[in-house]
């Protein structure tokens, strides 16, 4: 049967103007398919409940999972460096970054950019905290890895080691690759 | 005349649109127009005169208020101790010179770091220092009463710890790039995020 555009259109009452009011009827058979093609859809946030998927998956447990760090290339004479990375903790266990150290300077603070009063203030930071299901980011003009006393020029396309030290899980050394930031 | 009501109404419609969308266009050639430039900043109307001070260029040289004259200037105000806003700002200010060389820019125009911390960046630091961005970069340092002069004229707040005996301290300061026209005014600011495409683009507009 050719199903014309009349089919789908409640006449109005008014018999004088028919409103071209667009009216979908379903049929019987296609209602049961959409119900059951609703109910696999709610379902589907249920299943996902037992795994994290919102997060890089690390294939460790109780993971303070660290990625993307990098440092800054310094110029000639620097005596300062800046580290940027992502820490996220997979683990069930709240944790907190409390130091780091490298061994390419004498030491390391955590730093926060804030503008306030028309300056950039830059203010270091004792500790950090990582809850557990979040991640804290250091990047440019924000929070960062602030290293003091640069015993050696940092070259592009070379790296450091280095060592957080975290309140729960210990400690974790990495190698941070060093990137010319210029244009 | 369209017979079918539908397809009269529907008709009407599309014609609303098109004359909304021809409207919609016109209105916002015109702005670009008739309208003041925008930028990512505050353009000076008119722009400032800057009072006389007199600074030490990275070559020992002594470079005043009117040595900025005959030239587009870019000037960062910060220090070569700052490892984070400072050079990533410089870096911007070396993405600004490329883009303009790129846009065929062919007038004269300089990138200046001025000091904030004149104890620590001595006219040699501040050599080795702003050459790495590039080789063209000057850096301004001195005397720091002269130093203030300029900064506060240009709007550039900035802080030195009274207790400067631990060699690590850190200076706070205002983060945006001031543009000195070649009359050798205050042209303008272009303020945090410092982004040297998006600055490149308004300074092209700018002087268009």
């Amino acid at each position: 049967m050719v199903r014309k555009f009349e089919d789908y259109v409640i006449a109005a009452d008014n018999a004088r103007s028919k409103r071209h009011i667009l009216v979908i009827s379903i049929r019987p058979p296609m209602k049961l398919a959409l119900r059951l093609l609703f109910l696999t859809l709610c379902a589907l946030p249920l299943a996902q409940c037992s795994e994290r998927t919102d997060h890089e998956p690390t294939g460790d447990e109780k993971g303070i999972d660290v990625t993307g760090a990098w440092a800054a290339a310094t110029p000639p004479g620097a005596s300062t460096a800046a580290a940027y990375l992502k820490i996220a903790n997979t683990g069930e266990t709240d944790d907190r970054l409390i130091r780091a150290r490298t061994d390419v300077a004498d030491w390391v603070e955590f730093h926060n950019h804030a503008y306030s009063g028309g300056k950039m203030v830059m203010e270091p930071i004792p500790a950090v905290a990582i809850p557990s299901g979040e991640a804290v980011i250091f990047e440019p003009h924000g929070r960062h890895l602030m290293l003091f006393g640069l015993q050696q020029p940092l070259e592009p396309g070379g790296s450091l080691e280095l060592t957080l030290v975290l309140e729960e899980e210990g400690e974790m050394t990495l190698t941070v690759l060093v990137r010319d930031i210029r244009p | 005349m369209i017979e079918n009501p539908l397809h009269r109404r529907l008709v009407a419609v599309a014609a609303l649109i098109l004359i909304g969308g021809v409207a919609f266009s016109l209105g916002a050639l015109m702005q670009n127009r008739i309208g003041p430039v925008e930028i990512h900043g505050v353009l000076l109307n008119p722009p400032r005169t800057l009072p006389a001070f007199e600074l030490i260029d990275e070559a020992e040289q002594v470079f005043t208020d009117q040595d900025f004259r005959g030239a587009w200037s870019f000037i960062y105000f910060g220090y070569s101790y700052c490892p984070d806003v400072c050079p990533m700002s410089l870096a911007q200010m070396a993405l600004i010179r490329k883009r303009l060389e790129t846009a065929g820019f062919d007038r004269p125009q300089a990138f200046y770091l001025v000091s904030v911390d004149p104890e620590r960046d001595t006219p040699s630091r501040l050599r080795e220092y702003v050459t790495y961005f590039h080789p063209s970069f000057k850096g301004l340092s001195g005397d720091s009463a002269e130093i203030d002069t300029f900064a506060k004229t240009a709007g550039i707040a900035y802080q030195l710890p009274a207790d400067r005996s631990d060699p690590d301290y850190l200076v706070s300061h205002s983060s945006v790039i001031v543009l000195i026209n070649p009359d050798g005014a205050i042209h303008a600011y272009f303020t945090s995020p410092l982004d040297g495409d998006v600055i490149a683009a308004d300074f092209l507009k700018l002087v268009d």
